[in-house]
């Protein structure tokens, strides 16, 4: 049977940007507030202890069903699709972008510049942070500048990474800790953390999800939740070029239409299914889909790449304990004649972690011989005399143009709609330096090595983007960008994207925090609107 | 050494039932696949499997050591669900992974086979051998199943001794005896004690 779902603002995505919308209207204002998220809803929070017990014994999905069968983006970076998004499965890494990524053209004459500073967003890194609950420390100013203080201090270093740290930084290279959203003290109604240590399914509700937010709000009553409600199409008003309506189903029928009417939309559906909705809803007054007048929707997607290594380090480690905790440096995001020895855009991340690579109990020693009874334990106490880490270094990608999503006509859905697929492509300048740039990080790798001591296991260099963004991204040209410096899209005054799709660059770091922060903003104006 | 060896296996028998009946009960989906699969480890000669277990398990931990890891490889099969949904791959799109089937059929089928060869080679089945000619059979087992360097996840294993091992070797008791210090990975534990060196083991082996 048709019905309508109506609110003053409707998000459209239920991930953590949608989440950071969601919470900051509903402060704001008094409007109604509809989530529309094609995913089921996982809120078993209860249940956790059981089904992290589970992943560890047998490696189960802590979250069944947080997927839809037949609806895959080709290249993306998870299936993950429920209430609360990719941001359930997180690890709770919380790092800024450096101030330098939002100025690349200017300071290093390469890519674009963001329509707004890293001053400019500064406030709204400050408000995800008290939002979602960061614990960090500071480190050097002139390479992690902040306004304010974190609103926690950083969890207690592990022995492994105090040792880790010392051993780092006898090659010069500043580390410190890395960032996280758990929670060093109790924080918003959820408790201290206790280095459960499997942070992907965290039981005790001290690492950070936007599930948390969604149940707040629906016990306050300031929104209405609608899972397994997939829109396919938005459609612009007869009179103007504002959004009229969106028409989704339910997938439990989806062959009745829901028609969704709002005075204003918001799609913070991530990178992948934002653009997707976008060129889905092509027709009449808008042939190349809808905010796409300068054919910019679905291009230059982002992401940055890593470099990974394991190594063997002289000192005894006990790895188990918070495998998760991590070091930073953003030594060589900034801009000098150390980062950049050679004039050539190069910027990247450094973090560790401890590790149990060539420490694990095995089955055969390295000439083949089985080890069987006490053979196998008296193999494993040789190898452990030392220890092991991991390293790793995300550095920055320049998107090229064609950097895109498209959509494939002959790849569908279980409901007859054409399927995305993402295709990386680096600018010309990326390509050009890939070569450079994962060699001189392998190259930093071992400055750190030599100085600590200890030896190389193996590097690993990706292929693909990690943490990708944008194909809707910010800019002051309408003939170049998607929506405005608000995410405000520059053809129709009531649709606004929100978060991930909206980057112009992905950095060198995880993207989540910079998603929230954007998230806020484009709240904070949606809400002097209203 | 064999009289020690029986009057282990006999005691086993005593516990075994014990083991079994000490599986949590689970609810719902859980609670169905637990019933079939309780079935299907049950169907594992668990005098067998001890004699098994002694042949290839650590002999420090001594016969109190074996039947703790027996006891947990018991509960951790009965506890197995077939073709359970797994975790997405980071970075990938694929359709969502199922797990295998349950393990116990073909690793029960491993000792019988094992048994009968042990008949065949020494007049005895693996049970009433010396332990060290119970290791050389399954260790000639093993090569013919192509046992790679790395323990996979157990239930992953194609043969029975890399099942029990794999499970041994992933609990955090096992890393606490390789390093000789109680670190209790996967435990739950205040952010302060996390930042401290673990404390050694109160003794060489303690499993507590």
């Amino acid at each position: 049977m048709p019905r309508t779902i109506e609110a003053d603002v409707v998000i459209i995505g239920g991930g953590i940007s949608s989440a950071m919308v969601a919470e900051r209207v509903a402060e704001d204002t008094d409007a109604s507030i509809a989530v529309i998220e094609a995913g089921n809803r996982i809120f078993d929070f209860e249940n956790r202890f059981n089904t992290r017990r589970r992943f560890l014994d047998y490696g189960e999905n802590p979250y069944q069903g947080d997927h839809i069968p037949g609806h895959s983006c080709k290249n993306a970076q998870s299936r993950a699709m429920s209430v609360g998004g990719l941001a359930m499965h997180w690890g709770g890494t919380t790092p800024r972008y450096s101030p330098e990524d939002f100025r690349l053209r200017s300071l290093f004459g390469v890519g674009a510049d963001w329509p707004i500073s890293y001053d400019d967003l500064d406030p709204f890194y400050q408000e995800a942070e008290e939002r979602i609950g960061v614990a960090g420390e500071q480190g050097p100013p002139e390479y992690d500048p902040r306004s304010g203080g974190y609103p926690m201090d950083p969890l207690p270093t592990s022995y492994n990474l105090g040792l880790a740290k010392e051993w780092a930084e006898k090659s010069g290279i500043p580390y410190w800790r890395n960032p996280v959203s758990k929670n060093s003290r109790p924080w918003r109604g959820r408790r201290e953390c206790i280095r459960c240590d499997t942070c992907s399914i965290c039981p005790t509700g001290a690492k950070y999800s936007p599930d948390f937010t969604f149940r707040s709000l629906l016990d306050a009553g300031r929104i209405t939740l609608h899972d397994r409600t997939m829109v396919r199409r938005l459609v612009p008003k007869s009179d103007s070029d504002a959004i009229g309506q969106a028409d989704a189903f339910h997938r439990d029928d989806p062959d009745d239409a829901i028609t969704i009417r709002a005075r204003h939309f918001v799609l913070a559906a991530g990178y992948a299914w934002s653009s997707h909705l976008l060129l889905m809803s092509a027709g009449g007054r808008f042939p190349d889909g809808i905010a796409n007048r300068s054919g910019t929707v679905g291009r230059f997607i982002t992401g940055h790449r890593w470099v990974n290594a394991f190594v063997s380090v002289p000192m005894r480690l006990y790895p188990g304990i918070y495998g998760s905790d991590s070091l930073l440096s953003k030594r060589f995001q900034h801009q000098d004649d150390e980062a950049q020895p050679d004039g050539k855009y190069i910027r990247h991340d450094l973090r560790i972690w401890e590790s149990d690579m060539g420490k694990r109990a095995r089955l055969r020693d390295d000439h083949g011989n089985l080890l069987l009874g006490d053979a196998a334990l008296n193999d494993w106490r040789r190898r452990i005399e030392t220890g092991s880490l991991r390293m790793r270094g995300y550095y920055d990608v320049i998107p090229a143009r064609e950097s895109a999503l498209t959509l494939e006509p002959n790849r569908k859905n279980p409901w007859g709609d054409p399927l995305p697929r993402i295709d990386f492509v680096d600018d010309p300048v990326s390509a050009e330096l890939r070569g450079y740039t994962e060699a001189k990080i392998e190259e930093r790798f071992r400055r750190i090595l030599t100085a600590g001591g200890g030896t190389m296991l193996n590097i690993t260099f990706a292929s693909d983007y990690d943490h990708p963004g944008g194909g809707c991204r910010m800019g002051d040209d309408p003939d170049d960008s998607v929506v405005d410096a608000w995410g405000r899209a520059h053809d129709h005054a009531n649709l606004w994207i929100a978060g991930a799709p909206t980057i112009v660059g992905s950095g060198c770091n995880n993207g989540t925090l910079t998603f929230a922060a954007l998230s806020l903003r484009t709240a904070s104006r949606l809400a002097g609107e209203l | 050494m064999e009289g020690e060896n029986r009057s282990t296996r006999r005691k086993f028998l005593k516990t075994s039932g014990a083991a079994v009946a000490a599986v949590a009960a689970p609810t719902g989906a859980a609670a169905k696949a637990g019933q079939e699969s309780q079935s299907q480890s049950l169907s594992l000669d668990l005098p067998l499997l001890h004699a098994f277990a002694e042949a290839v398990l650590p002999e420090e931990i001594g016969a109190d050591g074996v039947r703790d890891a027996l006891r947990d490889f018991v509960t951790w099969m009965n506890g197995f669900e077939p073709v359970a949904e797994l975790p997405h791959p980071y970075l990938s799109s694929v359709e969502v992974q199922y797990g295998p089937p349950h393990p116990a059929p073909r690793w029960a089928s491993q000792l019988q086979a094992l048994d009968l060869l042990a008949q065949k080679e020494h007049g005895a089945g693996l049970a009433e051998l010396p332990v060290g000619k119970r290791r050389d059979l399954i260790a000639a087992d093993l090569e013919r199943h192509d046992a790679g360097e790395s323990f996979p996840r157990p239930a992953h294993a194609g043969h029975v001794a890399t099942g029990l091992l794999a499970r041994f070797y992933s609990r955090p008791r096992a890393a606490d005896l390789a390093y000789g210090a109680r670190i209790n990975a996967r435990a739950c534990r205040d952010l302060a004690s996390g930042a401290v060196m673990p404390p050694p083991l109160a003794t060489n082996g303690a499993q507590g």
